[in-house]
């Protein structure tokens, strides 16, 4: 803080003191509320919260709450008898699971079942299962309508390796459409085919859906009829255009948000069907001339732009400036150009340390420069994107993401490059490298600016060595 | 309607001591906040309005001290959104370097921020606070975390072999 500031916040008198002194403050003099803050904070590793159980009563009853509240599991064995012990011995824990995450196995079918009959137990993420026990966990104990409160399921799986042959894939829909309660539902599944949402029943309580896994060839069901309240869509680049068309052109008029990065799709066919849209992100296959009126028409306030989305110079300008500027534009994210974040720059240059310091340094930077240096889409340029930020800037709209950041690409390479000789020089006590590439008198300096307390350090041994 | 922000507030502490700060960093509170904009109790009302000073019963003057520093610091900052969760806030709160050196503090003292945090009702401070106890807790047993924080053991053997037993099934193998 600067001395100005501290200035400001001087006492203007001081009155004598009449508070008794207390106790000195310490982590048990908090309150519950505080305690169980800092407990919160505990996220990570899980085992941390067991042994802060194991400090004293009152921390335990507070970790126990966030131990048992999102239950994550591996897939041992023992793990589970453990857990199913715990629940036996001390009921009351039952109240505190509220979202388990687990892999499913045979093992696990079984406290999958017996978790989601537990009072708060309002979330499920199941993890890299078998599909027999997915069908069933979400079958056949689910058809006993005893797990009615989950308002979210989270399945992720790569089911390539495994052997099925259960309940039929339509079936799923069915099950799902029987769980009033279900608002979020998310589906990353690899190496088998869904049913279309549209041929189950429908999920009349459902908000938000995500989609990435292959679906099979939908059926004549309307999509808005099975998701009719639906607000968040986004579809992942697993899938057929048959299935994408289907659900784009039958979707609920009243989405909010749609998601369709990966995949190509002519995004300009389905916009006018859903005229409340606040949010839109989508990647390539879009046709800039017809999407551009569309969208000025639209209420969209935020876009996300992704890998191959054809957004070209003209485009995001036509997007923030004249006759088809859309006026509800809040938040544009650009992540069409393709380059190595920051920190990955930084972590290749290490990578590579030793081809790079082998030869003649400024050939190597050079050539490490022009082979990460970000590939620019048809249409797309620096000088482009930086009159898109500076019209951006001027109509108040955000404007952000990897393109963005690439504008000064050139000036980053450097400062990273400059970063990784000093680490260099530092690590193999050579400075070679730096030196040849800045000149002695600026590498020098590069020194200072990097690692200053141990340029004072030096200095000043030094001067006393001299003072000697 | 509620009369017009004063560029400086006066506030009292528990000894009464008072300090005259700007507005824009007294409102990092949410508790003088209120009270500035006649959202508190009516016997508050009048506060911001005159030129009395704005009483802090619960914080004593060094800590009101500290909590400006850090105040003045973030004044600029945009407000947490209200729509926030705590504890998913807490669990993802990445503490600055300067709010890592501000927290650098005695243990009393760390917990005396994190009391008049709550107090007057400041939670990006108060999640600095309780991250900062939450790390140094990170990576412990439970009798290093005793010790460090100065907390009697009240568990028979027998019921922390017990505890042990029942949460076991979280350890890692």
């Amino acid at each position: 803080m600067s001395r100005a500031a501290h200035a400001r916040i001087v006492p203007l008198h001081s009155a004598p003191r009449t508070v008794a002194m207390t106790d000195k403050t310490s982590l048990l003099s908090l309150p519950d509320e505080l305690l169980r803050a800092i407990v919160a904070g505990i996220d990570t590793p899980r085992e941390q919260l067991h042994k802060v159980a194991r400090v004293c009563r009152r921390l335990r009853s507070l970790a126990e709450e966030y131990l048992y509240e999102s239950i994550t599991l591996t897939s041992r064995y023992e793990q589970y008898e453990l857990l199913l012990d715990a629940f036996q011995r001390r009921p009351r824990l039952r109240s505190f699971v509220k979202a388990p995450l687990m892999p499913i196995s045979k093992i696990s079918a079984t406290i999958v079942t017996t978790l989601l009959q537990f009072p708060a137990c309002t979330e499920l993420s199941l993890m890299d299962f078998s599909q027999m026990t997915l069908d069933e966990i979400i079958g056949s104990s689910y058809l006993s309508r005893r797990v009615p409160k989950i308002q979210r399921l989270i399945i992720k799986a790569d089911i390539t390796k495994t052997y099925h042959e259960t309940l039929p894939p339509s079936a799923w829909w069915c099950v799902l459409a029987a769980w009033p309660r279900l608002r979020d539902l998310e589906l990353d599944i690899k190496g088998f085919w869904l049913a279309s949402p549209g041929d189950g029943l429908g999920l009349s309580a459902l908000r938000r859906l995500r989609l990435s896994a292959a679906m099979l060839p939908p059926h004549d069901a309307v999509f808005a009829e099975t998701c009719p309240i639906l607000d968040e869509l986004s579809i992942g680049p697993i899938g057929t255009n048959s299935f994408t068309h289907h659900i784009l052109s039958s979707g609920p008029s009243g989405l909010l948000c749609l998601a369709h990065p990966g995949k190509p799709v002519a995004i300009e066919q389905y916009i006018a069907r859903y005229p409340q849209l606040k949010s839109i992100h989508i990647g390539p296959g879009f046709d800039p001339g017809l999407l551009l009126p569309l969208l000025a028409a639209s209420q969209i306030e935020e876009m996300t732009f992704d890998r191959g989305s054809p957004a070209a110079d003209d485009f995001l300008a036509g997007l923030l400036v004249g006759p088809q500027r859309m006026f509800n534009l809040r938040r544009v994210e650009v992540n069409h150009v393709i380059a190595l974040a920051r920190s990955g720059l930084y972590q290749k240059l290490v990578h590579d340390q030793s081809f790079i310091l082998s030869g003649e340094i400024h050939t190597k930077a050079q050539a490490f420069r022009a082979e990460y240096r970000p590939q620019w889409p048809p249409g797309c340029t620096r000088a482009g994107l930086s009159r898109a930020v500076d019209l951006a800037e001027a109509a108040g709209v955000s404007l952000s993401g990897t393109a963005v950041s690439c504008i000064n690409w050139d000036a980053e390479f450097d400062e990273q490059f400059e970063r990784f000789l000093v680490m260099c020089a530092l690590a193999n006590d050579s400075l070679e490298a730096l030196v040849a590439y800045y000149g002695e008198e600026c590498a020098g300096d590069i020194l200072i600016r990097h690692r200053p307390a141990l340029a004072h350090l030096i200095v000043d041994a030094v001067r006393r060595r001299h003072g000697a | 309607m509620a009369a017009a922000a004063p560029a400086k507030v006066k506030l009292s502490t528990s000894e009464g001591e008072e300090f005259e700060v700007e507005n824009d960093v007294a409102v990092r509170s949410v508790l003088i906040k209120n009270m500035l904009e006649g959202k508190s109790p009516s016997v508050l009302r009048h506060v911001g309005e005159s030129d009395q000073a704005i009483p802090l019963p619960n914080v004593s003057a060094n800590v009101l001290k500290k909590v400006l520093e850090w105040c003045e610091h973030h004044k600029k900052d945009p407000e947490p959104l209200a729509e926030d969760q705590d504890d998913t806030r807490r669990k993802t709160t990445e503490i600055s370097d300067w709010d890592a050196k501000f927290i650098q503090v005695d243990q009393e003292m760390l917990f005396e921020i994190i009391l008049a945090a709550n107090y007057l009702d400041i939670k990006p401070l108060l999640d600095v606070g309780c991250k900062t106890v939450a790390n140094m807790i990170k990576g412990k047993q439970p009798e290093e975390i005793r010790k460090l924080f100065n907390i009697v053991n009240d568990f028979t053997p027998e019921e922390e072999a017990q505890i042990k037993k029942e949460n076991e099934w979280a350890e890692d193998r």
